[in-house]
């Protein structure tokens, strides 16, 4: 035999050499051409930061106020003081009643009354830095204790407008004959800013800042009734639940490699709930509901086991299918069959709901308070040219719309801190487990849908 | 009963190659199904142990896909993809230095009888494997990248690093050694059956 002879019949015994490499082979050689990104945490953290230090920092500036005694004096005139028999004071179609007795009064915050002591007379005409300098004194705990006659009668007028902190009624030096009382008031321990002494009616609503000296936290839980709106993304969590049945009728191949049928996907939602609590700490919420979930399909599954099926479509066997093509002159090509169960496209859907939530909340801090609550969605879910998989007949259906009813839990926890006196801010995060399976193909099989759920929600109370 | 056979239509080799350099996972897994039993009997076949193999055919399938772009279509995909795992089991080789330049052929014995006997028209691929297993290793490379992989001496020659006469020297020894090694196993066969 000559040499090129030997080397053609060589070269001939490895035409069809093959060995099949061990599966975790291609995993290994897919993980170094496809790294994963890892999902950087940054992503979730930065914003919810941003979200907290915004809050924190509206609030942190809006409440520092200037706490120093502060005078405003607008005009350099005297003030002299006479003496004068009390009489009844009309200051801007407001009544002043005296009261004789002179003792601590109780503060109407209907009408505000002024008391004169008749004792306390006096024809000297006071310096006007003596005034200042009772007024700078440290101030009674309990009842009256200084008061202070003036009378101006200038046509100008004098007008004082003091600032006071602790918890000291501002005082008020008007036109004529008004006399200066210090109260304290222990009940509304709120600061008060005006530059007119008015009636008002019930000032305590809607006109609070929302913090006190202490820095508590404001007491919006007084209200009843609350609005609650929420946004944010979601993770959404499909997973495979296929008919067993169909076994015998599914490549061994896809059948062990099911959980492809269906992947995880992302979305957003969003709400706007009307809320009323209860008790203190309990409530119910209800209102409405849109979000979006997705199903990011992406199935190649490569098998040299090629099925044979009976009238039923039942597999019988599974065989190795070679195609073998002469040519030329001792020389042929093989072809391998290869079953191939491919796809990839995105499902979208529309998810309307009705949520039924019912919350406990309790103050963590005096910043903040812990809302947890869990809910009931009925839903509604519609879809368009959905697409998936029919494991039996190995072919893509598309579905021209889908939609169906389904009951969803939904356990939440929500971080609250209030949003200067307009309402509470703060974010949430929940997970939402939908009861009933999406029927993908009738009799093969359903999806399990469930959503992690997170974002940013926002608390109006509401007045009634 | 009627039987039915499912058959897939493959993609076009262009089509495959484009999706890979696209990243799509799908035509990467394709051309991975596409060579792979063929690449690792290739792999195998060079480094004779199984582990060293693997290596080699997993840091050869990374390169084919990192080196995706510069494939330009003049041969084809099955033979470039080829060369790039030869070149990585005699990497692999050279690294567990099992490759030495000068070899003696007096180092391997040929006490071996002529025979008459003739070769078949076809080399059994389990024997000729065994048999090229045991030959020297310069031999055996040289033989497979010459009369199997039908690579030039020259090629050869900067491939190993050897001179060009050492591979032709290489080469004749190598096909002595299978073609008696082979005759004689056929002898021993023949002589149980008598």
């Amino acid at each position: 035999m000559n040499q090129e002879e030997f080397d053609r019949r060589l070269k001939k015994t490895f035409n069809n050499e093959f060995i099949p490499p061990k599966e975790e082979l291609w995993e290994n050689i897919a993980s170094r051409i496809n790294p994963k990104r890892r999902f950087p945490l940054w992503l979730f953290i930065v914003p919810v930061a941003i979200v907290l230090l915004a809050s924190l920092s509206f609030i942190y500036f809006s409440n520092s106020k200037n706490n120093t005694t502060k005078i405003v004096e607008k005009t350099e005139q005297p003030i002299s003081i006479t003496s004068a028999e009390p009489k009844a004071r009309t200051l801007n179609s407001t009544n002043f009643e005296t009261n004789k007795t002179g003792e601590t009064i109780k503060n109407n915050i209907n009408q505000t009354t002024l008391v004169t002591k008749e004792e306390y007379k006096t024809t000297t005409q006071p310096n006007k830095n003596d005034i200042f300098t009772k007024i700078n004194n440290p101030l009674p705990q309990n009842g009256l204790k200084n008061d202070i006659s003036v009378n101006n009668n200038s046509t100008t007028g004098n007008t004082i407008h003091r600032q006071l902190n602790g918890n000291i009624f501002n005082e008020f030096i008007g036109l004529s004959d008004l006399k200066l009382s210090f109260y304290k008031y222990k009940k509304h321990p709120n600061i008060y800013l005006f530059e007119k002494f008015e009636g008002i009616n019930n000032p305590m609503k809607g006109l609070l800042t929302h913090k006190n000296k202490n820095n508590e936290t404001i007491d919006l839980e007084s209200y009843k009734w609350f609005l609650n709106f929420g946004i944010g993304p979601q993770l959404n969590i499909n997973s495979i639940d296929m008919n067993k049945n169909i076994q015998p009728y599914v490549h061994k191949d896809l059948w062990s490699n099911k959980n492809l049928i269906t992947a995880n996907g992302s979305g957003f939602l969003a709400f706007a709930n009307i809320g009323r609590k209860l008790s203190k700490n309990f409530g119910i919420e209800t209102g409405f509901g849109y979000s979006r979930r997705t199903e990011d399909i992406r199935m190649d599954i490569q098998s040299y086991d090629i099925t044979f099926r009976n009238n039923i479509n039942k597999i019988d066997s599974y065989a190795r299918v070679v195609i073998s093509i002469p040519i030329g002159p001792g020389d042929t090509t093989y072809f391998d069959v290869v079953a191939s169960f491919n796809q990839a496209n995105k499902n979208s859907y529309n998810i309307y709901s009705i949520p039924i939530n019912f919350f406990s909340e309790h103050k963590i801090s005096n910043q903040m308070l812990v809302n947890l609550s869990l809910g009931t969605n009925f839903t509604y879910i519609t879809s368009k040219n959905n697409i998936h998989y029919n494991s039996i007949s190995e072919r893509k259906i598309s579905s021209q719309k889908t939609q169906m009813f389904n009951v969803a839990l939904n356990p939440k926890i929500s971080f609250f801190t209030n949003f200067n006196d307009f309402g509470q801010i703060g974010v949430f995060a929940a997970y939402q487990m939908y009861l009933t399976k999406f029927n993908a193909i009738e009799g093969q099989y359903g999806i399990k849908m469930s959503d992690l759920q997170m974002g940013i929600t926002f608390r109006k109370p509401l007045n009634f | 009963m009627s039987k039915w056979l499912s058959v897939l239509v493959m993609f076009s080799e262009k089509q495959i190659i484009e999706g890979c350099l696209k990243g799509d996972a799908i035509s990467q897994k394709a051309l991975y199904n596409r060579f792979a039993g063929k690449m690792m009997a290739i792999s195998k076949r060079y480094l004779k142990t199984l582990e060293y193999a693997e290596d080699a055919y997993q840091d050869a399938f990374v390169k084919v896909f990192a080196n995706l772009k510069t494939f330009s279509f003049q041969s084809s995909l099955e033979t470039w993809i080829t060369r790039i795992f030869i070149n990585e089991a005699i990497n692999k080789l050279r690294t567990l230095k099992k490759l030495s330049l000068n070899i003696s052929i007096d180092d391997y014995a040929l006490n071996m009888p002529e025979t008459k006997s003739e070769l078949p028209d076809n080399f059994d691929y389990e024997l000729v494997m065994l048999i090229m297993e045991k030959l020297p290793e310069n031999y055996r490379v040289v033989l497979m990248l010459y009369a199997i992989d039908g690579f030039s001496h020259k090629e050869i020659s900067e491939k190993l690093n050897i001179p060009e006469s050492t591979s032709r020297s290489s080469l004749t020894r190598a096909r002595t050694l299978l073609n008696q090694h082979y005759k004689q196993v056929i002898i021993q066969h023949e002589s149980r059956r008598i």
